[in-house]
């Protein structure tokens, strides 16, 4: 994929750049990509937010974004809508993969985690290569 | 609205040792905040196509899965692991930030052999391939 293709795409999901949280209102749930293989922040790469209805186990997606130059993404969440329950973060690895001229044995990584304290920060990193990944609770 | 049909295969203990020899993907799992082997964890594979067959096996005394699914049965294509920890942690009177882990990955050539790791802990878990 281009990258005036990302660059589209991004416009298309975060039309006016701004994040999804309140100004001045740090999101209580972060991530961080990095690419473990070359040394380098996993920038521009799509990731999906999603919280599960506890009643039918249904998912339903609060925010799209895609990673800065940083391999972050401001404003996922914000503090009044980061409830208990199960969230989901997506990313579309192959997507990112691709655009940099390789394959993936992963073609996106899911990762879902609990959120029982909303009183505490939450952040979900997520280091990946062509074929590791991994993840943990950070704060 | 495509119509999913779908294969659930449990596997015994007998017969997943019978395959073990030829099976072409085999899984590991370490619980590394024990450092012990993932025993009795609950593991499902899932292939993700039209046709939706899910095998379900147990880990074994050293946190191992042979025998999954045979050399036929792994066609090209897309695949999920599922592995059922907030269950295991539970036997061991622990808890998890991570309900559940699934593992998506490709197959491209019909001929791979492939070996899944998971180490996990209460609050992470790595993930790699080796082929």
């Amino acid at each position: 994929m281009s990258l005036k293709r990302l660059q589209t795409l991004k416009d298309h999901i975060l039309p006016d750049h701004k994040p999804t949280a309140m100004a001045g209102s740090p999101s209580p749930l972060t991530t961080h990509v990095l690419n473990t293989a070359m040394g380098v922040p996993g920038s521009n790469m799509i990731l999906f937010l999603h919280r599960q209805d506890p009643c039918t186990n249904a998912w339903t997606q609060i925010t799209t974004g895609i990673t800065n130059e940083d391999g972050r993404c401001p404003g996922l969440i914000t503090k009044e809508n980061f409830t208990p329950g199960v969230y989901k973060l997506y990313f579309e690895t192959a997507g990112y993969w691709a655009s940099l001229g390789e394959t993936c044995f992963y073609p996106y990584v899911e990762i879902v985690f609990t959120i029982t304290n909303t009183e505490q920060k939450y952040h979900i990193p997520l280091l990946l290569s062509r074929f590791s990944y991994s993840t943990y609770r950070g704060s | 609205v495509g119509l999913w049909i779908f294969t659930t295969v449990q596997l015994t203990m007998a017969a997943a040792a019978t395959a073990s020899g030829s099976s072409p993907l085999s899984i590991h799992v370490l619980n590394t905040g024990g450092g012990i082997p993932a025993i009795k964890m609950d593991v499902s594979l899932h292939r993700l196509s039209s046709e939706l067959i899910i095998w379900n096996i147990l880990t074994d005394e050293n946190g191992c899965c042979l025998g999954m699914i045979n050399r036929e049965d792994f066609t090209p294509g897309m695949y999920k692991v599922r592995f059922e920890t907030s269950s295991y942690w539970e036997s061991l009177c622990l808890t998890s930030i991570h309900p559940y882990i699934e593992v998506v990955f490709t197959i491209r050539r019909p001929e791979q052999r492939l070996h899944l790791n998971l180490l996990i802990s209460g609050t992470s878990y790595y993930t790699y391939i080796e082929s």
